[in-house]
């Protein structure tokens, strides 16, 4: 890659990645982020960016001594070392862009952010591809340590997202938006969407495809990023699609419908929905390694450079409908974000059973930050900003 | 005998080592040879397959087996209630030692059984071992309920818990090669020993069912439906008195959880129970069954407590060991055993118990037990 920084500055700054690396991330609720309402002011635009100012670069400075700090001789390798220098040359630009004291300089500011968030677009399958590469190097069960510091860096990646998609979006507001939080989201409206969207793949490769029947308390909303919702009911939708399709034969007469139930009764802890289908489920055995990165259930994986070299916006080629074996644990790392979590069960020979839950709102719904990797202890910390 | 005569009245207070002088030093120390034997596990398909065709001479190839193999289990327990945190030793724990502690001498002093005579006398001692450990759950309940009380701050309970586990797991597999010397002595069509080689899922639901609904109706005046659905003629090699365990315990709580969250309507949810096999093309790893309600389910944040020895939903009820119908009969919810005892009993086997809940909904509770086929070997923890 070309030379980002001259050696001087570059030692500069791998000081102060060292030493903001070693400072503590700040973990933020929805409930505080909910409180920059509908229309925020210039003030609370300002606020947002001046806390984002100095947090961001704590959490980039992390994803650094993270990926620097990874065994098997990952660290070293090109594809790790190419998104270490992107980590790298995000934190400089971030560390040493002053702090935004106007408007005009908050804008500049946001560019800057939303530039970043475009150049880290692909770092899930960049390093994924990296990972599959050690696997076949080591064989899959020799490298396990290896899941949990996906599943940290992957969390980490979805609040830096978060927090920057969250400032960015208080320039642009919608009606019963704050920032990317729905005020009033749906599950019901989120699930009959997830599944027309993975019914439009699953036409793509079938000639049929069952329907959802939703249930239970199909009328409540809360607070929630309707993009993450989507994410994890998508997921599982279009697992079951595929399993009950595959399980029935595509030529079926009628497919068992999946059932989708809501409840999320006052005073609850959490909103939890639960997705059955009667695809013939999953071997015991089997139910581990779902939440493993790089498994698919797929006859034929795609190759994570398709993957790479796909653009999801112009779907000019059929996208597969079992993926890298992605979908599921990034789902989970989403619900698990807020405070949530996802669990899946199956009756080998009959179905699979999905939960998904969340925290209601008025519980705090604190952030989920992993910590620094050289511990591998993950501790959930519920602590708020002010 | 001795070490039994008069213990009730020696022992009146916490914090004293009991019978650290009156215990039988001879017998201790063959305990301590025994508990650092190593232990033999059995699979459910070595009992199936030896079970089949029965002569007097595998009768006391059997007894055989067991002379030394119990023993040495019997020991394992003994030194594993020696490992307890000393605060933790009540005079209900000390009571507990001193039945294993007289099962062990009685096994170990045995002859071995190499005639029938022998092993009539044998068949004898398992016989009143079986009897004399009815009730070490409810007495073991009793000496950690009140330790519980008086535990010391901060006590991290999860070692009570390990211990729990590894010791009724061992009960279980103890009892289980016992009652099937025992029973291989008379033949019944369909069995091998008390291993049910057809064993109709449907009918122990139905048997459970039948149980729980009467102690519901007891105590509501009323009870919800059970409808069976899946495989519903699925029939595999199972012992019937571990399946009817697990599901008496679910139903149960289930009838109950119904009745509680719909006792103002009309009409009950009915409680399904899906029965999962193979499939139609071959083998599967597991038979599955998943007993949900609509019950109204539990807080995630509490889902973990109910395979907690130490936690109840229901209010604590002082345990009675000497009264045989304590918790289960007299009150709905026990006294928090039966989930993390059931899993036991799945687990015994390679099997599992797992259970998912939503809150405002109801529970779903899945029981795997692992094909015949597979090997399905004891799980034997070490003392």
């Amino acid at each position: 890659g070309p030379q980002i920084y001259s050696q001087v500055e570059g030692g500069i700054i791998m000081k102060e990645i060292d030493r903001l690396s070693r400072m503590r991330q700040t973990p933020v609720s929805i409930r505080e982020l909910l409180s920059y309402g509908t229309h925020p002011s210039h003030d609370k635009v300002l606020e947002s960016a001046h806390f984002l100012h100095r947090e961001l670069p704590i959490r980039i400075a992390h994803r650094v001594v993270e990926l620097q700090s990874l065994p098997f001789g990952l660290a070293q390798k090109p594809r790790v070392q190419a998104l270490t220098d992107l980590y790298k040359k995000t934190f400089q630009e971030l560390y040493l862009f002053p702090r935004p004291e106007n408007i005009d300089e908050e804008l500049r500011y946001t560019d800057l952010l939303q530039e970043i968030k475009e150049r880290h677009r692909n770092v899930v399958p960049q390093l994924a591809l990296a990972v599959q590469n050690l696997q076949n190097e080591y064989g899959a069960e020799n490298i396990s340590i290896i899941h949990r510091f996906l599943d940290q860096f992957y969390m980490a990646r979805i609040g830096m997202r978060m927090l920057v998609g969250q400032h960015v979006a208080l320039h642009n507001t919608r009606a019963g938006y704050v920032g990317i939080i729905a005020q009033d989201c749906s599950p019901k409206v989120i699930t009959q969407q997830a599944h027309r969207d993975a019914r439009e793949l699953v036409l793509m490769h079938f000639p049929k495809c069952p329907e959802v029947d939703i249930l239970g308390q199909t009328e409540i909303t809360f607070p929630y990023v309707p993009t993450h919702l989507h994410h994890m009911l998508f997921e599982l939708l279009k697992n079951s699609l595929r399993a009950v399709i595959e399980k029935r034969g595509q030529h079926a007469d009628s497919y068992p419908p999946i059932r989708v139930i809501i409840s999320a009764p006052q005073g609850s802890e959490d909103i939890a929905i639960k997705i059955s289908d009667e695809g013939g489920g999953i071997p015991r055995s089997a139910i581990p390694r779902i939440w493993t990165y790089l498994y698919t259930t797929a006859r034929t994986p795609p190759s994570i450079e398709d993957a790479l070299s796909f653009d999801h916006s112009k779907r000019l080629k059929k996208p597969p409908l079992a993926g890298y074996g992605y979908g599921l644990p990034l789902s989970r790392l989403s619900a698990r974000y807020f405070g949530g979590d996802m669990k899946v069960l199956s009756l080998e020979g009959f179905g699979t059973y999905s939960y998904l839950y969340w925290p209601q709102i008025s519980r705090n719904l604190g952030e989920t930050l992993p910590g620094r990797i050289g511990s591998y202890i993950h501790t959930p910390a519920h602590t708020s900003f002010g | 005998m001795r070490l039994i005569r008069g213990f009730r009245t020696k022992c009146s207070g916490y914090g004293v080592r009991f019978y650290s002088d009156a215990r039988d030093s001879m017998l201790e120390s063959k305990i301590d040879i025994f508990s650092h034997k190593p232990q033999t596990p059995v699979s459910l398909n070595q009992l199936l397959y030896f079970g089949r065709a029965m002569t007097p001479q595998k009768i006391l190839t059997s007894a055989q087996f067991l002379h030394p193999e119990l023993p040495i289990r019997v020991a394992h327990r003994i030194r594993e209630i020696d490992r307890l945190p000393h605060f933790t030793q009540s005079p209900d724990i000390q009571l507990v030692r001193s039945w294993y502690a007289q099962t062990f001498d009685e096994l170990v002093s045995a002859q071995r059984p190499t005639t029938d005579e022998l092993d009539r006398k044998y068949c004898e001692i398992l016989e009143r071992m079986l009897n004399r450990h009815n009730n070490v759950v409810p007495q073991m309940a009793k000496g950690f309920q009140e330790f519980k009380r008086t535990a010391p701050k901060n006590f991290d309970f999860a070692q009570i818990h390990k211990f729990l586990d590894s010791f009724y797991s061992s009960r279980i597999g103890i009892r289980l090669l016992a009652g099937q010397h025992l029973a291989l002595h008379q033949v019944r069509p369909d069995f091998v020993g008390m291993i049910e080689t057809k064993c109709q899922i449907r009918r122990i639901i139905e048997d459970a069912n039948e149980h729980a609904r009467g102690i519901c109706l007891r105590f509501y005046g009323s009870a919800p439906e059970v409808v069976v659905l899946g495989q519903r003629d699925l029939a595999i090699p199972y012992i019937p008195s571990h399946l009817y365990h697990i599901l008496f315990e679910l139903i149960k709580n289930s009838l109950r959880a119904v009745v509680e969250t719909h006792k103002d309507e009309d009409d009950y949810p009915p409680v399904k129970v899906i029965i999962s096999g193979p499939k139609d093309t071959g083998d599967s790893e597991d038979v599955t069954i998943k007993v949900s309600d609509e019950g109204g389910g539990i807080p995630r944040s509490l889902v973990h407590f109910v395979f907690d020895y130490m936690f109840t939903t229901a209010n604590p009820v002082p345990i009675d060991p000497d009264n045989p119908y304590h918790g289960v009969e007299d009150q709905l919810a026990g006294y928090g055993y039966g989930l993390p005892i059931s899993r036991l009993y799945a687990r015994y086997f390679g099997g599992d118990m797992k259970l998912l809940s939503m809150e405002g909904y109801g529970t779903d509770a899945y029981v795997y037990l692992p094909q015949f086929s597979r090997n399905m070997g004891e799980r034997l923890t070490p003392a």
